[in-house]
């Protein structure tokens, strides 16, 4: 059975690029963008796993039901009432990037609708 | 059937308009005996008896009364409804249908009440020739939506697309020739339903999704909908997408993958407060903002309602906030809108410049199509609302019309265009008490756009 979208979980995967790590800018955008190759290795490897998910400029958008999140990284998800434009799940600590894909991976990190202005 | 010319009484608010049924002669029968069951068939038994029908004609017009048809089965009339009184004994009074009949909030029926006193007028023995009249009222729209935005009497608000487009001085803009024609405008949001306003602006309307979204069809909160007839009356001959989204960095980048001349965002996160820094989970979106920046796209956020709005505050986006005018055409700064002093971009105040919205409590100003049982419709298929999810796309607009005069203006060549051609708003106070003054403030930024005077920086 599909879970309901309350119970799924929204993140970005940033992929690592020379840049990662520091500031950026308009001037210094092009240190953060990866190598195409290396976000569709990470794409192809989580979609294998059931996980759906868009290369963007930078890495993944990407939805997975919470305990396939949980499962592939290595993390602990509860639910929290942050308030509205907040990331409704909480991890337990950072996730982690499985070893299949870590040399890619920058940060993985859960995101959150925003607030309509 | 025979027509007779109509008298001069005009239908108006006070008019009666009925239909007129004379009495059967000869082989014809009475639509209204018990028995009779018209078909197809046997339909001719109930057309009226042509004489009779030019004759009670004739006397209905020599008693004032306006005939606009004599047809085959019932004449058309309508006259004051003072005279329908006198004239069939009664008396009128207003009527809601039944609830179930789901007619329109503003919709009355004005017909006499059942049981009500009724004759057939005696004058020239009219009530010889006359069968019966009833009163006929406008049928209720099973279409859905209006085309055209409703009039509604209980405040004073903007309607789409003249008023906002005369605020903002496109009019005169689009007047010369310039609305925006071949300029790409993508708008991520909840949504874009195909509103026969939409259709009947003759807009270049296309709403898709980003990849993690289906339906392009629906708006269930019509916030995208309508907030979008902003940016469509400032630059109405855009090509306009409408990019229903999901994850908010996949929405922008598929807004640089549609090969957008202009985004606009017309929501964000309050998370730029003061003692924070920018939190791993909006990397991903700030990087994808300032890809498209990169690729010269302009790209318009909204600064917020009261919100510390990201990404609003960054430096490389077009901040908008808001400005009221009312009725009057007094133009202040709003208590709804949002202007602050940026924390994670030192020396960044926000907003640069101002399109228009509404006051407390809710912002309830400019009349917007929306779908038919969405979140935000009050009647119709529209709603009234505003905050500074409108004042971006109307800014957008503006963007369009520079573009279309001046393809090779970049972002921050726009930026400043409209910063230094705005109207300075000098009165009033914003959401966070900053005070519009005389120049640049966190109330309104630069003030209101004025797209007259920035089209005259490239033209």
């Amino acid at each position: 059975m599909p879970e309901s979208p309350q119970q799924q979980v929204q993140f970005d995967l940033t992929v690592k690029a020379p840049g990662s790590g520091q500031d950026a800018s308009l001037a210094t955008i092009d240190q953060h963008r990866p190598s195409s190759e290396h976000i569709e290795r990470c794409r192809r490897w989580l979609a294998s796993l059931g996980v759906e998910c868009h290369a963007t400029a930078f890495g993944l958008a990407g939805k997975a039901a919470k305990p396939l999140f949980e499962s592939i990284f290595s993390c602990a998800l509860r639910r929290i009432d942050a308030g509205p434009g907040r990331p409704l799940w909480e991890a337990s600590s950072p996730p982690q990037a499985p070893p299949e894909i870590e040399q890619f991976v920058h940060q993985i990190t859960i995101g959150a609708e925003p607030e309509l202005f | 059937m025979a027509s007779v010319k109509p008298s001069s009484a005009k239908a108006d608010g006070s008019e009666v308009r009925f239909e007129v049924v004379v009495k059967p002669e000869g082989e014809s029968r009475s639509v209204f005996d018990p028995d009779a069951f018209p078909t197809i068939a046997n339909l001719d038994e109930f057309r009226s008896p042509k004489g009779r029908s030019i004759k009670a004609a004739r006397k209905l017009q020599k008693n004032d009364i306006t005939v606009h048809h004599i047809g085959e089965f019932s004449i058309s009339a309508s006259c004051p409804e003072a005279k329908f009184e006198s004239f069939f004994g009664t008396k009128i009074s207003q009527h809601r249908p039944p609830k179930k009949a789901l007619a329109p909030a503003d919709y009355v029926m004005r017909a006499p009440k059942k049981g009500e006193d009724w004759k057939l007028p005696t004058e020239d023995n009219l009530d010889k020739l006359i069968e019966k009249a009833y009163i006929q009222h406008d049928p209720i729209l099973f279409a859905g939506e209006r085309p055209i935005p409703p009039f509604w009497k209980d405040k004073f608000r903007l309607r789409v697309p003249v008023d906002v487009a005369q605020i903002m001085k496109a009019s005169s803009v689009h007047k010369k020739g310039i609305t925006g024609d071949g300029v790409r405008v993508v708008m991520p949001d909840t949504g874009f339903y195909h509103h026969p306003y939409f259709k009947e602006q003759g807009y270049n309307f296309l709403a898709v999704t980003t990849p993690d979204v289906i339906d392009y069809t629906s708006d269930a909160s019509g916030h995208g909908t309508g907030e979008c007839a902003n940016l469509l009356a400032t630059a109405p001959g855009i090509n306009f997408i409408g990019l229903k989204k999901g994850n908010t960095t996949l929405a922008i980048k598929t807004a640089v993958e549609l090969r957008a001349d202009i985004i606009t965002c017309s929501w964000g996160y309050s998370e730029d407060l003061p003692g924070t820094s920018m939190p791993s989970w909006l990397k991903p979106l700030y990087l994808a903002v300032l890809d498209a920046v990169s690729k010269g796209i302009t790209v318009c956020f909204s600064a917020g309602n009261g919100h510390f709005g990201f990404p609003g505050s960054m430096p490389e986006v077009i901040s908008v906030g808001g400005v009221v005018v009312d009725e009057k055409l007094n133009y202040s700064a709003t208590r709804y809108t949002s202007g602050f002093e940026s924390t994670w971009f030192p020396g960044r105040d926000v907003p640069d410049i101002s399109g228009l919205c509404g006051a407390p409590p809710s912002a309830d100003y400019i009349v917007l199509p929306v779908q038919k049982g969405c979140s935000l419709e009050k009647a119709g298929g529209w709603g009234a609302f505003s905050g500074t999810s409108a004042a971006s796309p109307m800014v957008a607009g503006v963007c369009a019309l520079l573009k279309e005069a001046d393809p090779t203006l970049t972002p921050n060549d726009i930026k400043n265009i409209l910063k230094y051609t705005a109207r300075d708003i000098t009165v009033g106070k914003n959401s966070m008490n900053k005070s519009a003054v005389p120049g640049p403030d966190l109330a309104t930024g630069y003030g209101l756009v004025d797209a007259e005077r920035a089209m005259e920086t490239v033209l």
